[in-house]
């Protein structure tokens, strides 16, 4: 599955619900830059129905093999074994039959347990048990979705444990599966800043033969203090611009991993409103798409 | 196991969503009867890291009991 051959991978976007999301990107679908569209199912589930401007775009991309699928809240490594990942898994079979996806991810980590049966993704330490516990539930996911399945990497660590272990964790988890990484950027890039690692040291700990996606965004700042200490930390939120350091790793990695198939541009929704917005929202897609292109002129040359 | 962990991860929502000070965060799970390698891992949390954590899980944290 993961020889090397390198292609220029296609550019595309996060859809989001949201009208706002629409007025901004509508240009880019209408012009035909977005190349394949990344579609977060489990979100539309439990609404009454999706909007008919992303009916079309999910009909039309999944006619033309150019859709992937991105669940947010499977939770692989909850170990409560209850009728929510079955129900979940359930949901997703349908969704198999209503749509054609050309792979589907998930989150490494976990969201549900207890009473919760969503809250944020969280990551656990590596051990025999919780790599078990992973590699059953992934198993679970990849024969109901009966495509290539893959994982991406978490942005929030409780500490250095987390941040070191990550890369192994999930290469250890997608290969039962033969699974791919769906490498976020700036979920990277908030590691890099928040436990002050360098992008080598950092990527060389993840399996980047297995790297099929690539994921680009913006996020925030949020100062903690303690004391008289204050630390700023950097927040996976897709609701800003993408910084300049983003656009400097999605070099690196394009460098860096041969398989790579396509780069999806994340921005959520009910955060383009101004005009400065939109257009700061257009140019990131577009200057995204230009490094994919110099970079892939860069290596054939 | 899977048993411990789901009581661990349980434990911990719990208590990222009705504690704000990482301190007692931390101290509240430190007096779990957590097997040795979750009682390292617990060591291993940043106090900055908690804080984000405890205001994620109240921000999107979703419970069963609200649905009935």
């Amino acid at each position: 599955m993961f020889k090397s051959k390198r292609r220029t991978p296609m550019v595309g976007l996060s859809l989001m619900m949201e009208s706002d999301f629409f007025r901004a990107a509508q240009p880019l679908f209408e012009s035909g830059e977005v190349e394949v569209l990344e579609w977060s199912f489990d979100m539309s589930w439990g609404i009454a129905a999706k909007p008919p401007w992303v009916e079309e775009l999910l009909e039309f991309y999944s006619q033309r093999d150019r859709l992937i699928g991105h669940g947010v809240s499977y939770s692989l490594l909850s170990a409560q074994q209850d009728e929510r990942q079955t129900h979940w898994l359930k949901l997703l079979q349908q969704e198999c039959l209503d749509y054609r996806y050309r792979h589907i991810s998930e989150h490494f980590g976990w969201m549900a347990a207890g009473d919760f049966y969503q809250s944020a993704p969280l990551p656990m330490p590596l051990t025999p048990e919780t790599l078990q516990l992973g590699r059953n539930n992934l198993k679970r996911f990849s024969d109901t979705a009966n495509v290539p399945v893959g994982l991406e990497n978490l942005a929030f660590a409780f500490g250095w444990q987390d941040v070191l272990q990550q890369g192994e964790f999930i290469d250890r988890l997608l290969e039962p599966v033969d699974g791919f990484l769906v490498l976020d950027l700036h979920n990277l890039y908030c590691q890099l800043h928040n436990f002050q690692q360098s992008a080598e040291q950092l990527l060389k700990r993840y399996p980047l033969h297995r790297v099929r996606e690539l994921h680009v965004s913006g996020g925030s700042w949020s100062v903690t203090s303690k004391g008289q200490q204050t630390k700023k930390i950097r927040r996976d939120t897709h609701d800003d611009q993408v910084p300049e350091a983003v656009f400097e790793l999605l070099a690196i990695a394009l460098h860096s991993c041969p398989n790579v198939e396509a780069v999806i541009f994340e921005r959520i929704g009910h955060t383009l409103h101004t005009e400065a917005e939109i257009v700061g929202f257009r140019q990131d897609f577009l200057r995204m798409k230009q490094v994919v292109k110099d970079s892939a002129s860069c290596l054939m040359s | 196991m899977s048993d411990e962990l789901a009581t661990f991860q349980s434990t911990l929502l719990e208590t990222l969503s009705s504690q704000d000070d990482p301190d007692t965060i931390k101290a509240t799970l430190e007096q779990q009867q957590l097997s040795p390698s979750l009682a390292d891992y617990v060591q291993t949390f940043e106090s900055e890291m908690v804080e984000i954590a405890a205001e994620l899980v109240k921000k999107w944290g979703k419970r069963l009991s609200n649905l009935e």
